[in-house]
């Protein structure tokens, strides 16, 4: 509940753009995660200083301050999970510079990713990091989730083309962390730090990225496997040959039947798909891609296909950025797609171990359909579960799943999350992994934010089940 | 009534990728208004979580039905349907006074106006004949929003392509019911009433000038009776399927541009046809806005959304008008060209047509 003086003041200055009625309270209670719980008031600032304003009003109240672009987040992070404020971002969405002798671009938290591309675009450069969620995720939301995606093999991620930010503090302050110069060696890396909080530690308000040409060409190739071992040997090998694509990305059975089913396009229906993006000149080019296709071939390759079409590339690189979403018509009516181990990381010569012990994890639950895909060329594994979510026994199944898959990560050496981050579903794993640095985190967290206002009861702050304030009609007993 | 759905709305990832792409969102920058948050609302209605009041119908109202979500929704969630059938869990208690009019005025009087004591087809000078193969429903929205003009100019065309075919004493189709979230036998009454007025008439096709009727009787009809005897088209399909003649008209026009009606293009495809008749005017000063055909903005009249926020039509209208610039906006939807109507130079596809034809 807020506060009613706290209510009366926001109104005061946020007019129409503070809300409590029941309908929104209740649509800004979801992300894209199983998780849902209602906040008590939507507030939509558009400028840095009254964001000021409800931070300190939160933190005078101690009311939850959940930060929201898009609420495209898997885990739970832009759920206000103990209720309170949820502030969205849609109406701070200015590019407020595009600096390209100085390869960075200023902007507001509340910028689409592909939008801010479409304009950098028209001065020959990009900004690298390319989710599946590319067209809705905000640059704040991408920031406060070192979001990445495809490219980040080669690109890296977007905690690496921070330079400056500027963030509003728990306890109210606007601090300026970084630089907008292209090399910083003063001391700790604040904005860094920010750079994949999950909102936890403050509230981003601008944002300066570095900038980057774009390639000049580029090529896609399909190498289609039966059997989905020597589809990621063929990762392994691409990268110890050695050879870095833009992009390796991999796509077992379950998702290609999922995503053809959604949109028709012409993947091959094997066991696996390794889709390897090729770029540089068209020299460049033509030599990667025979030794692509030598290295496929080697592995058993039963097709290969290569495009440098323009529209059969975009065909492709959406298909594949669809595929989460797509995987809801793989068994349509009857199973599902939910939020569950959604994302991994793997040293990269892990993969194949990984994918394999996946799916034998998966034979022994019946409730369970599981889809595996990803960026493999960086390590970086997502899974999707189908499951009925009415059944209490397939959350059981699921549950218990997630957990066989976890252990299997942390012993392989991987990492519980490459990108989709912590937030609820993950946090438990992150304590089995990483239990040092969480406690180091925790300490942080509370020195900046004391009152444990800043999107609350998540991350290091979380060290509950993973099945709880589900947004299903399902009852599981105990507490749901 | 959202049982039905169920499967819909669990269907749905969450994912937001509607979000974006939602006019009405693009207007009020809160996900409370978008395609997600009204089937995330439908939900909550359907668990018992969110009880219906007036916040909620006023995200499920502020909607035109446009279909640019079920066009890019990847997980193939119907959230047109799913919001229509939720419409209709609100609508008893808490559709406005403006609505139950509309609504009423259907059910009482066979058309949306209040008052208007002559049957349809009477504005187009053109009795319905006894017996016809074809026939042309010219839809109340055709009268009301383009003071019958584009009905007349149809009827005209068809004339002049010596077609034999007949006006109908129809009433309305009951699409104004069904984006309202009125109760079905409201609408299976104005169904019977125009399937009785086509059958008796002997009518295997019909064409319509209003893509809202033709969505009713080629998708909506069928969910209740069968209708497989009966061909539907729009008439600016007819008319390219029958060629008119660069020969035929007159050359030039004033700069126009062409707007896509949301349920003519989205729903039906129909693109090529329009443009294909604007082309067969010699020398047409025609260019495209930047949104068309599969991308094109609604013009914020949809889905009877100016009963219930017709500030939020105006602001919808705007942006396209701003597109559109100083052309003429041409399209083959009454209620878009009265909408645009209201604040700049729109017309009919079939006045174009007409005033353009050398006769
Ligand atoms: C279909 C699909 C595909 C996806 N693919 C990828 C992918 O390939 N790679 C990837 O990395 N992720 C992916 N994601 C996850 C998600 O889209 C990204 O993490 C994205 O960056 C979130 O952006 P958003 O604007 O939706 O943020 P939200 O979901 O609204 O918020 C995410 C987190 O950021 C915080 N936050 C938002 N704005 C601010 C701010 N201004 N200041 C401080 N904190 C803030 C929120 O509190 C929350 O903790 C995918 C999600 C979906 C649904
Ligand atoms: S039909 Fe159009 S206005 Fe309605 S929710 Fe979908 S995109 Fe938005
Ligand atoms: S695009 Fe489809 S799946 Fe994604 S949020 Fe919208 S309705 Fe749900």
């Amino acid at each position: 509940m807020i506060p009613f003086d706290m209510l009366k003041e926001l109104k005061d200055f946020l007019g129409e753009r503070v809300s409590t009625a029941p309908a929104d309270t209740y649509v800004f209670g979801f992300d894209a995660s199983i998780h849902h719980h209602k906040a008590d008031a939507i507030v939509f600032p558009k400028s840095a200083k009254e964001v000021q304003k409800i931070v300190r009003l939160c933190n005078k109240y101690r009311v939850p301050i959940t930060p929201r672009g898009s609420g495209s987040a898997l885990a739970g992070q832009a759920v206000p999970i103990r209720g309170g404020v949820v502030m969205s971002f849609k109406r701070m969405n200015e590019i407020k510079a595009v600096r390209i002798e100085d390869l960075q671009v200023i902007v507001e938290p509340g910028v689409i990713n592909d939008q801010l591309n479409a304009e950098l675009n028209k001065y020959g450069f990009f900004f690298p990091p390319s989710p599946g969620s590319g067209n809705v995720a905000t640059i704040g939301g991408m920031v406060a989730m070192n979001a990445s995606g495809m490219r980040a093999l080669k690109y890296g991620a977007t905690r690496d083309y921070v330079m400056a930010l500027e963030v509003v503090l728990p306890t109210g302050e606007i601090a300026h962390f970084g630089t907008h110069t292209i090399k910083d060696a003063s001391s700790y890396q604040m904005a860094k730090l920010i750079a994949g909080s999950e909102g936890t530690l403050g509230i981003i308000t601008e944002i300066t990225l570095r900038i980057s040409p774009l390639p000049k060409d580029t090529s896609i190739v399909l190498a289609a496997f039966e059997d989905t071992k020597m589809a990621s040997q063929t990762i392994s090998d691409i990268i110890a040959y050695p050879l870095i694509p833009a992009s390796v990305e991999f796509m077992d059975r379950v998702c290609l039947q999922s995503v053809i089913n959604a949109r028709g396009v012409d993947f091959p229906l094997v066991d696996a798909v390794v889709m390897i993006e090729l770029e540089g000149t068209a020299d460049d080019i033509k030599n990667d891609l025979k030794k692509v296709e030598k290295i496929a071939g080697k592995n058993g390759a039963v097709d290969i296909r290569v495009s440098s079409d323009l529209r059969k590339k975009t065909e492709w690189l959406e298909a594949r950025k669809a595929v989460l979403p797509s995987m809801s018509q793989y068994a349509k009516g009857k199973m599902f797609m939910v939020s569950l181990a959604d994302d991994m990381s793997l040293p990269i010569s892990k993969i194949p171990d990984a994918v394999y012990g996946f799916h034998k994890i998966e034979k022994k639950h019946e409730h369970v359909v599981l889809g595996v895909y990803g960026h493999a060329g960086d390590g970086n594994l997502h899974t999707i579960f189908l499951i009925d979510p009415r059944n209490p026994e397939a959350w059981k199944d699921a549950e218990k799943m997630v957990g066989e898959m976890y252990d299997l990560v942390i012993d392989l050496g991987g990492t519980v999350s490459g990108e989709h981050g912590i937030g609820i579903t993950k946090a438990p794993f992150m304590w089995k992994e990483k239990k040092d640095s969480m406690e180091v985190m925790k300490r942080i967290k509370r020195a900046l934010d004391p009152n444990d206002i800043m999107n609350p009861g998540k991350n290091v702050e979380w060290d509950d089940g993973i099945l709880v304030d589900l947004r299903y009609p399902v009852n599981l007993g105990g507490d749901e | 009534m959202l049982e039905e759905y169920v499967s819909e709305m669990m269907q749905c990832t969450s994912c937001s990728f509607c979000t974006v792409t939602c006019p009405v969102m693009n207007v009020l920058l809160t996900d409370a208004s978008s395609p997600r948050g009204r089937v995330q609302i439908a939900y909550g209605l359907y668990t018992g979580e969110l009880e219906p009041d007036k916040s909620v119908a006023k995200r499920l109202y502020e909607c035109t039905t446009c279909g640019m979500c079920d066009s890019t929704c990847p997980s193939g969630v119907h959230i047109v349907d799913v919001i229509k059938a939720a419409r209709k869990v609100v609508y008893p208690q808490l559709a406005v006074e403006k609505q139950k009019n509309f609504a009423g005025n259907i059910s009482e009087k066979g058309h949306t106006y209040g008052e208007e004591k002559e049957p349809i087809w009477a504005f187009t000078g053109f009795a319905p004949k006894e017996k016809a193969e074809v026939a042309y429903f010219m839809g109340c929205k055709v009268s009301a929003e383009t003071g019958h003009a584009q009905g007349i100019a149809a009827v005209n065309l068809l004339k002049y392509l010596e077609e034999n075919f007949t006006t109908l004493d129809e009433v309305c189709c009951g699409a104004p019911l069904v984006n309202v979230g009125a109760p079905e036998e409201k609408i299976r009454a104005q169904m019977e009433k125009n399937l009785g007025e086509i059958r008796k008439r002997g009518v295997k096709k019909v064409l319509f000038s209003c893509p809202s009727c033709y969505y009713m009787f080629a998708k909506v009809y069928p969910n209740h009776t069968d209708v497989s005897d009966i061909e539907f088209q729009h008439i600016v399909e007819y008319l390219d399927e029958k060629g008119l003649k660069p020969e035929d008209f007159e050359a030039g026009t004033e700069p126009i541009t062409y707007h896509d009606p949301c349920h003519l293009g989205r729903v039906f495809g129909v693109y090529d046809a329009p443009r294909n008749l604007i082309k067969s005017i010699p020398n047409a000063d025609y260019k495209e806005m930047e949104h068309n055909r599969e991308s094109s903005l609604c013009c914020g009249a949809g889905g009877s959304l100016a009963l219930y926020e017709p500030s939020l039509t105006k602001k919808m209208a705007d942006r396209r008008i701003a597109e559109a610039g100083e052309r003429t906006i041409v399209s083959a939807c009454p209620n878009c060209i009265g909408n645009f109507s209201k604040h700049t130079k729109a017309i009919s596809i079939e006045e174009l047509l007409w005033d353009m034809l050398r006769r």
